[in-house]
């Protein structure tokens, strides 16, 4: 793959996943000539790419699609601007700079705008400091799903699922597909991520339990995973497999925001932004699940052409200025809010305002959102960890705002 | 199997073993090294911290102290043409409560002693302007200008392969499982075959009083002494530039917070004492108290991301010295309880062992013109493969790693027996996402070409 044709662009997108191929596809709709994607891996799609399951494309292409065929859709969605793969952007300067490396070597390329748009990955077992030696066959869903897909090889053949969110349902299917064994499922909280009533189908249909409430307390084997051991309820129980999945968990793939100096939310692990998409460096935007963990291919897909429509108007200098903003205040035990910060006029488009926050712990209670100590919204919510909560404040203050807090009220 | 008889049989081949058949090969000797893992460096090596030690708190006077010193000059000199980096960052022993503080002018005076003449107690001020992300409350520091951060496998790779090339030879899953000593040689048993030399070194790390009980009943007991470690990602590393060393106890230098070459933040190691010689797993409470320790001494690593977690096996012995000695009469060469310096130190070990054999069993005759092999450089702070106009396709997107590295390693003179073998030659896999990205295009690459695939 040759490197990009030129040193300097109006919009660099980086990251050739969902929402940076829509935000490349709308930047073209817009009449923005000269945009450049850089995708790292060797084909533009995402993670779709390797998920095989039909429940992709239903809103932006009006049926349901495998995730191979969503993302060949979105990459044709693409047309006229340059899209370069096999291209690691390994810094973020100051004022649109970044500087990468393709398989010619090192490039210094330069843009008015760029948009992040690097996606997410799962924890590891490393990140959630679990128990054991270095055992082959434990993996997370999207790796095991690359093993399957992209190299026909199997890590294991009967494996424990840690996680019960949507993506570890997904991880069952995928797992049947290819004729391996989910054994059960071991979820820390006392209840599923994924709805209960979903999970107690999806235990007799896959014969596989869950085990909630349950700490994994160490991967058993030295050189093959040989089984796993849990705490539930005070009791140690072993069970046999020769594999771990590791699921959900999302991380922002956002080392560059750090490396590039910008606010970094270490609640979401991503950049902090305010409502316009805008990072602490006002010539970078993000969109999509850098953002923050983690949403929905369709949500990262209009995400991407919002941020487009944003990044437009702020090349027309028609945004409000981002020097004026204000953090939105939180306490636990709410791990995030996105946007972190907002700037005024908040005028939005169609949708209005709406910030998505997300717990510690599992809560049952009263969320409610204020400015300047005025209530403007206001809801009982039950959420888990790893859900996102929408907030969706009907009527803004009119007049400059100088402090806003989102605050949790335990039933 | 092989009918040579050679000068000079090498049991395992950790950091020492390869040092000591670097020195013996270089010494015009005929050498073989018999490691008992599918590649070298998995045992106790594979878990090692990566500092080039100047010696200044060893105990003066001991084996241990000599070696370090004459590893870290031998280091010096030699890591240019062997393409090693070098990293001298200094190191700062900072004192956290008053009778820590009160113990800094021994350390000071304990450095002297040994040599390194450079030690200081520095001003706080010196020290916060030093570490301006060290959390409050230190009391005091001493400064050790000389303590460098290097890369933990490529330097032993490096003397492995400048052995190879100067007419060594390394058999991996070779372990000795007996021996005789007759009319003068060794017959070594091992799965692969018997091998005759002169004579044994006995370099088998956290197995080395069992290899011991070959010649004699040993005179030390191996007690495995584990260390966990925690790394940090790269955005970590602007938090510290020192290597931030505790006041040490009598048992253990403590938990040391520092960068390596590769751009990470490690903290660690725990020392934790073990029967099994094999198993270096982590566990959560460990992991968890080394994350607080950590973080109370950089507060700052409280908002980043743990990558990673390992744990090594050092292999103590009851004795605070290393145990080296030769039976001159079974012609047999003990180096044991080489514990948690063994990566400064092997050059100097090597140096020391060359002198023995010369004093007790043999004639030396160096090479005039050596081989030197450098190898391929990892580290961050110096010309990657991927930089160049020759890059070609990246496997590993995290730490960056080439298609081309890759299949360099894979058909080297000493290529990788298992997947932590390929690890330690590219580094692939090793960066945040742990094989999220390219674990199957590592393991399609590697598919049918490591002795011990499952690994």
């Amino acid at each position: 793959m040759n490197g990009p044709r030129k040193d300097s662009y109006d919009v660099i997108v980086v990251g050739g996943g969902v929402s940076g191929l829509s935000a490349a596809a709308a930047l073209e709709r817009l009449g923005v000539e000269s945009v450049l994607v850089l995708e790292r891996e060797q084909e533009c799609g995402g993670a779709p790419r390797h998920i095989e399951s039909p429940n992709f494309g239903l809103r932006e292409f009006h049926r349901l699609m495998r995730g191979p065929d969503y993302a060949a859709g979105m990459r044709a969605r693409v047309r006229s601007a340059e899209v370069v793969t096999e291209f690691s952007v390994t810094r973020l300067l100051p004022g649109g700079k970044l500087e990468g490396a393709g398989t010619r070597g090192m490039r210094a390329l330069a843009a008015k705008r760029i948009i992040l748009a690097s996606g997410t990955r799962e924890a590891s077992r490393h990140n959630r400091l679990v128990s054991g030696a270095r055992p082959f066959g434990v993996v997370t869903y999207g790796a095991l799903q690359r093993y399957l897909s992209f190299a026909g090889l199997k890590p294991f053949r009967r494996a424990v699922v840690v996680g019960t969110e949507w993506v570890s349902l997904s991880t069952l299917q995928t797992m049947r597909k290819h004729g391996l064994r989910p054994i059960c499922m071991i979820e820390e909280q006392s209840r599923t991520i994924a709805p209960e009533m979903i999970m107690r189908v999806i235990e007799r249909f896959f014969n596989a339990p869950v085990y909630r409430g349950a700490h994994l307390e160490r991967i058993l084997g030295n050189t093959k995973v040989e089984g796993i051991e849990i705490e539930q309820g005070g009791r140690l129980h072993v069970i046999e497999c020769d594999g771990v999945v590791f699921t959900g968990k999302f991380i922002p793939e956002a080392h560059l925001v750090r490396l590039g100096q910008m606010d970094f939310d270490q609640g979401s692990s991503g950049p902090i932004t305010d409502q316009c998409h805008r990072l602490s460096d006002p010539a970078y935007f993000a969109c999509g699940n850098v953002l923050r963990p983690v949403e929905a291919s369709w949500v990262c897909s209009r995400e991407g052409e919002r941020v487009a429509r944003l990044v437009q108007r702020s090349l027309a200098r028609a945004l409000p200025a981002s020097g004026g903003f204000v953090p939105v205040r939180l306490s636990d035990p709410i791990r995030f809010v996105w946007p972190q910060r907002l700037v005024f006029p908040y005028e939005q488009e169609q949708s209005g305002l709406c910030l998505k926050v997300s717990f510690r712990r599992p809560v049952r209670g009263m969320l409610r959102f204020a400015a300047d100590g005025q209530e403007i919204w206001a809801k009982n919510i039950s959420a888990m960890p790893e859900q996102l909560v929408k907030v969706f404040p009907k009527r803004m203050p009119s007049a400059s705002v100088a402090d806003f807090e989102l605050r949790f009220h335990e039933e | 199997m092989s009918q040579k008889v050679y000068d000079v049989a090498v049991i395992g081949g950790g950091v020492v073993g390869c040092a000591v058949l670097r020195a013996f090969t270089l010494a015009g000797l005929k050498c073989v090294l018999l490691e008992r893992g599918a590649d070298i460096l998995s045992g106790a090596s594979k878990g090692n911290s990566a500092i080039l030690h100047t010696g200044f708190d060893a105990p003066p006077g001991s084996l241990e102290h000599k070696c370090v010193q004459e590893g870290c000059k031998e280091y010096l000199e030699i890591h240019e043409r062997l393409n090693l980096p070098l990293v001298r960052s200094s190191a700062l022993v900072v004192a956290w409560t008053e009778e820590q503080f009160r113990s800094l002018p021994d350390i000071v005076e304990k450095a002297h002693k040994n040599g390194v003449a450079d030690v200081t107690q520095i001003a706080l001020e010196d020290l916060y302007g030093r570490e301006t992300n060290l959390s409050a409350g230190a009391k005091g520091a001493v400064l050790v200008p000389g303590e460098s951060y290097i890369d933990p496998w490529s330097a032993p790779l490096a003397y492995a392969h400048q052995a190879l090339a100067n007419g060594a030879d390394i058999f991996a899953l070779s372990e000795v499982q007996r021996g005789e000593f007759d009319a003068g040689h060794w017959k070594l048993m091992t799965p692969g075959g018997l091998f005759k030399a002169g004579v044994v070194i006995n370099c088998a790390g956290n197995f080395g009083d069992i290899v011991e009980a070959i010649n004699r009943p040993s005179a030390f007991r191996i007690t495995p002494r584990k260390g966990q470690f925690l790394v940090y990602d790269k955005p970590a590393a602007d938090l510290l530039q020192c290597i931030i060393l505790p006041v040490p106890t009598k048992r253990t230098k403590g938990v040391v917070v520092f960068r390596t070459v590769f751009g990470k933040v490690v903290v660690g190691p725990t020392a934790e004492d073990q029967e099994d010689r094999e198993l270096a797993d982590v566990t959560e409470k460990m992991l968890r108290d080394l994350k607080a320790k950590g973080e109370s001494i950089i507060p700052g690593l409280a908002s980043h991301e743990i990558i990673a977690t390992y744990a090594g096996l050092r292999p103590a012995t009851q004795f605070d010295d290393y145990q080296i000695d030769a039976d001159r009469d079974r012609h047999w060469i003990t180096v044991a309880g080489i514990r948690s310096t063994g990566l400064t130190a092997s050059l100097g070990i090597a140096k020391h062992v060359l002198a023995l054999y010369e004093e007790k069993l043999g004639r030396l005759n160096p090479i005039d013109e050596p081989v030197w092999t450098p190898v391929p450089n990892l580290a961050e702070h110096r010309p990657r493969a991927y930089q160049k106009p020759d890059a070609g396709e990246l496997v590993c997107l995290c730490e960056m790693v080439t298609r081309k590295e890759m299949e360099d390693a894979l058909s080297s003179l000493l290529p990788p027996g298992d997947m932590g073998g390929l690890k330690r030659r590219t580094r692939c896999t090793m960066g945040r996402c742990q094989g999220y990205y390219c674990g199957h295009k590592v393991a399609q690459l590697a598919q049918g070409r490591l002795k011990e695939p499952s690994q």
